[in-house]
C-alpha cells in the first residue's frame, strides 16, 4: 500500500492538477493518479482554452465559478508564468432579422454582468466594420473580460509547479473504487492501494462511476484554420442562448499562436469517442462559414468530450463521512474556473480538518527556443537545432519538455507546439519520433498501442 | 557582394546552387535536415545528381531559416544569423487528412509523406499494412522502397492515373479515403467502396508551398512537376530569369495551371506551363501539356495569356 498522503487526487487533468497544485503549494502531502499515460490526456486536451464570461444559467454553480474564477485568472496564470491573451467577445447580429435580438439582450445582459465588473457596449455596424473588417455582420453586443489561453500550457505548468512542490504522480493508474472510513481513504487502483487522510474525485469522465452518479456526456467538435479571422472571440446571437441554459454553441476563436478555432460544436457522445465525423464538420461550416470573409486553409478537426451532469451544471460534493470531496459534470467553463474552483476544494477539506500553509510560489518555467527568439536573445546548441520551422521547436525542447515529463509525442507537441503549425508537422513529426524511438527505445502518441515507429 | 542563399538542399535547392555559382555568384546553401537530397533520396532518376552535387557543392546541414519576430534568421546549434533574403527551395507540402476529407478518430499511423519517409530513412518501420493515399511517382517510390519493411503496401487514389506505373506487388486501389477508425493505432480506413483493415496511412496527395512568400520559390515549393528533369530545368529557367535585365511581362493565368517562374521578365528567354494534364491556350495558340511544358519567350514580349482550353 503506497501512502498515507494527505490528499490523493484521481485525475490529472487541468482540474485535478489545479487542485494538487494549490494544496501542494500550501505544505499538504499529495499523490495524484492519472489513468492516462500523462497529464492532461483526458478532458483537457479537446479544449479550446476560452476563458468565459457569460454562463448561463446565471446564479448556478458553474456560472458564479466561472466569474470569480475570470476575476483571479490573471494573477494566478501569471504566477505560472502563463499569461492569457485579453480580449472581447462579440454576439454578432448577421442578418436584419438578428438586430432586435441584439438590442433585447443587451439591456439584460448588462444589468447582470455590468453590476459584477464586466464592461458589456453596443457595437454599431459601422464600429464592427472598423474592428473586425473580416467579418460578415450588422451590429453586436461586446462583452469584454474574455480570454483564450493555451491549455496545454496552463496545464502543464500546473503539472510541473504540483511536482516541484512535492506531489507525486502515478500515471497508467486507473483508480478503480474509493473507499472512506473514520481514519481516512483507501484507494484501491489497478496499481494497488493507496491511503491518504482525504481524496478528491477529479476523474473527468469517469468522476461518476466512483461518486455513483451517471454522467451525460457530450461531444464537442473544434475545427482549426491557419489565419486569424478576428480580433475578437465572435459568436452569432441567438435565442436559444436565453432560453436554454446550453452551452453557446461555441464561437469563432483566434488563438495566440495566428490560427483561428470554430467550435465547439455539440452532440451526443459517449465517453472514449473524440472521433470527428463529416456532419459535425459540416454543422460548424454553415453555422460560421457566412460570417468570415477570408478564412484561411482548414489544418485540422479535432473533438473533445465533456463530462456533462444531467444537471447540467457542476456538482461539488462530500462523501458521506466528509473525507471525500466528488467533482462531477466539471465541463465548460471549467477552465475558466479553474482557480476559483480549486479554492473551494480546499476549504471544503479544510472543513473536514485539513491543515494548510501559507501557499509558496512556483520557479519560472524555462523559456522555449521560439520564446527566446522572440526576446531577441541568443539560442545555440540543442536549442538552436530546429525540427519544427513553422513553430521554431528546436531538438532541446523537445529533450527539455521530455524532462518536463513528456513520454509521448502528444505529450511533446502540446507542451512544444510542435507540428502543430500550418504545415501541420510535414517537417518534425518524422524527426522528432525517430528522436524519441532513439532515446526512449519507443515511441507512442499518447501511450497504450498508439506506437507511431519501430 | 553579399552571397545568395537557397534555403533546403533537396534536388532543386542543389540544381539552383550549382547553376547560380556556375554564373559567378556566391552562394550559400543551407539545409534543415542533416542530409542534402530530401525526397530525391528515394528517387533512382535523381539520386545519383544529388549525390555528386552534395560532393561539388558546400551544403550547410542542420541550419533551419525561420521568421522570428520580423526577422528572417538562420538557426544552427551555432547560434542565430539575420539574413536579408533568399530563394525558397523547401519542397512540395502534403495536403492534411482534414484537406483530403478524411475525419474520424484520431490514432497514431497517419503521417504525412515528409514524416513517413524521415522514418524510412532513418531505417524505422512504419507500420504492417501501410496506405499510401494520393497517386503520383512520389508515391509510388516510396511504396516500393516501403515494401522493404512492411507486409503490405496499398496505393490508393479516387482517380488512379492509368499511365502510372505501379510495381505488382503494390495493391493500387481506385477509392476515396472517408474516415481512418483507431482508438490507438489506427486499424481500419472506410472507404468509399468498402473498408479495408490498415496500421498505418500516409498522405501523399501534394501541393507547392513556399513558407516565405516574400521570397521567390523555386522546385516544389513553385510547382507541381514530378520529374527530376522538370525540375532542373525550371531551375535553369529561373536563373535566367533572376539574373537577366529585363522589364517584368504581365501574366494572365485561368484555370488549374501555372506559369513558372513568376514575376517573368522580358529577357527571360523561355517559361513553363504546369498543368496536370490537359489543353492550354498560351497566347492563342493551344498545346497538349502533361505535367509541364517549357515554351520559348519571344524577345520583346510584355504579356502571356495561358487559359485552359
Amino acid at each position: 500500500m503506497r501512502g498515507p498522503y494527505d490528499v490523493l487526487v484521481v485525475g490529472a487533468g487541468a482540474v485535478g492538477l489545479s487542485i494538487a497544485y494549490e494544496l501542494a503549494r500550501r505544505g499538504a502531502s499529495v499523490a495524484v493518479i492519472e489513468k492516462e499515460a500523462e497529464a492532461g490526456f483526458g478532458v483537457s486536451k479537446g479544449h479550446a482554452g476560452v476563458i468565459h464570461v457569460l454562463q448561463l444559467p446565471l446564479g448556478s454553480l458553474k456560472s458564479r465559478l466561472a466569474i470569480y474564477g475570470n476575476k483571479m485568472y490573471d494573477k494566478w496564470a501569471a504566477e505560472l508564468g502563463v499569461k492569457p491573451w485579453r480580449l472581447p467577445a462579440l454576439l454578432v447580429a448577421s442578418s436584419p432579422l438578428q438586430l432586435p435580438l441584439v438590442l433585447l439582450l443587451y439591456p439584460f445582459l448588462r444589468a447582470y454582468y455590468g453590476r459584477r465588473g464586466f464592461a458589456i457596449s453596443l457595437v454599431s455596424g459601422r464600429e464592427l466594420r472598423e474592428r473586425e473588417p473580416n467579418l460578415n455582420a450588422l451590429g453586436a453586443i461586446r462583452v469584454d473580460g474574455y480570454a483564450v489561453a493555451d491549455p496545454f500550457e496552463l496545464t502543464y505548468r500546473l503539472y510541473e509547479a504540483a511536482k516541484e512542490m512535492g506531489a507525486e504522480f502515478y500515471f497508467n493508474v486507473e483508480a478503480e473504487l474509493l473507499e472512506e472510513s473514520e481514519e481516512g481513504v483507501k484507494v484501491k487502483s489497478s496499481a494497488g492501494a493507496f491511503s491518504s487522510r482525504y481524496a478528491v474525485n477529479a476523474a473527468g469522465l469517469y468522476s461518476d462511476l466512483l461518486a455513483g452518479e451517471r454522467l451525460k456526456p457530450k461531444r464537442g467538435v473544434m475545427v482549426v484554420f491557419d489565419r486569424l479571422q478576428a480580433k475578437s472571440i465572435v459568436a452569432p446571437i441567438s435565442l436559444s442562448q436565453l432560453v436554454r441554459a446550453e452551452t453557446k454553441g461555441g464561437g469563432i476563436i483566434p488563438t495566440a499562436w495566428g490560427h483561428t478555432i470554430w467550435g465547439p460544436g455539440f452532440s451526443e457522445g459517449d465517453k472514449e469517442d473524440t472521433a470527428v465525423y463529416p456532419q459535425d464538420v459540416m454543422a460548424l461550416l454553415s453555422r460560421f462559414g457566412s460570417l468570415v470573409r477570408r478564412k484561411g486553409r482548414l489544418l485540422k478537426g479535432y473533438a473533445g468530450v465533456r463530462p456533462a451532469s444531467p444537471a447540467r451544471d457542476f456538482m461539488m460534493f462530500y462523501s458521506p463521512r466528509k473525507r471525500i470531496v466528488h467533482l462531477v459534470g466539471i465541463e465548460s467553463p471549467g477552465f475558466t474556473a479553474l482557480p476559483a474552483l480549486a479554492l473551494m476544494v480546499l476549504k471544503m477539506l479544510q472543513r473536514s480538518g485539513l491543515s494548510l500553509g501559507a501557499p509558496r510560489l512556483p520557479r519560472p518555467p524555462k523559456p522555449l527556443t521560439r520564446e527566446l527568439l522572440a526576446a531577441g536573445k541568443e539560442v545555440r546548441g540543442e536549442k538552436g537545432k530546429i525540427l519544427c520551422h513553422c513553430m521554431r521547436v528546436s531538438v532541446g525542447d523537445v529533450l527539455e519538455a521530455m524532462e518536463r515529463g513528456a513520454s509521448t509525442l502528444d505529450g511533446v507537441m502540446f507542451r512544444t507546439k510542435l507540428g502543430m503549425g500550418p504545415c501541420q508537422g510535414q517537417h518534425c513529426m518524422g524527426r522528432a519520433a525517430a528522436l524519441l524511438l532513439k532515446l526512449r527505445g519507443e515511441v507512442t502518441k499518447s501511450g497504450g498501442n498508439s506506437w507511431i515507429a519501430r | 557582394m553579399d552571397s545568395t542563399l537557397v534555403i533546403g538542399a533537396g534536388l532543386s535547392g542543389l540544381y539552383l546552387a550549382r547553376e547560380l555559382s556556375r554564373r559567378g555568384l556566391e552562394v550559400r546553401l543551407v539545409e534543415t535536415r542533416e542530409r542534402a537530397g530530401g525526397i530525391s533520396l528515394i528517387d533512382p532518376e535523381a539520386k545519383g545528381i544529388v549525390e555528386r552535387l552534395t560532393s561539388q557543392l558546400e551544403v550547410e546541414t542542420g541550419k533551419t531559416v525561420v521568421r522570428a519576430a520580423g526577422r528572417l534568421l538562420i538557426l544552427s546549434s551555432e547560434g542565430a544569423e539575420e539574413v536579408r533574403g533568399g530563394i525558397v527551395a523547401t519542397g512540395f507540402r502534403s495536403k492534411s487528412a482534414a484537406e483530403m476529407g478524411i475525419w474520424g478518430d484520431r490514432p497514431a499511423g497517419v503521417f504525412h509523406f515528409r514524416s513517413a519517409l524521415d522514418l524510412l530513412l532513418e531505417g524505422f518501420k512504419i507500420g504492417e499494412r501501410v496506405v499510401a493515399y494520393g497517386a503520383n511517382r512520389y508515391s509510388v517510390l516510396l511504396a516500393e522502397r516501403l515494401l522493404e519493411s512492411s507486409r503490405e503496401v496499398y496505393l490508393l487514389d479516387p482517380a488512379l492515373p492509368p499511365q502510372l506505373e505501379v510495381p505488382p506487388e503494390v495493391k493500387a486501389m481506385r477509392a476515396k479515403v472517408r474516415y481512418v477508425k483507431g482508438r490507438g493505432r489506427l486499424s481500419k480506413l472506410v472507404l468509399d467502396v468498402g473498408e479495408l483493415e490498415a496500421d498505418a496511412l500516409v498522405l501523399s496527395s501534394f501541393e507547392p508551398w513556399n513558407p516565405f512568400p516574400e521570397l521567390l520559390p523555386v522546385g516544389h515549393a513553385a510547382i507541381e512537376v514530378y520529374e527530376p528533369r522538370a525540375l532542373m530545368e525550371s531551375a535553369e529557367i529561373f536563373v535566367e530569369n533572376l539574373l537577366c535585365e529585363g522589364s517584368y511581362v504581365e501574366l494572365s493565368v485561368r484555370g488549374e495551371l501555372a506559369i513558372f517562374p513568376t514575376p517573368l521578365k522580358s529577357c527571360a528567354r523561355r517559361f513553363m506551363v504546369v498543368m496536370r494534364e490537359g489543353r492550354a491556350i498560351v497566347n492563342g495558340s493551344p498545346y497538349e501539356v502533361r505535367g509541364h511544358l517549357t515554351l520559348p519567350l519571344p524577345p520583346g514580349t510584355s504579356r502571356v495569356e495561358v487559359r485552359e482550353a
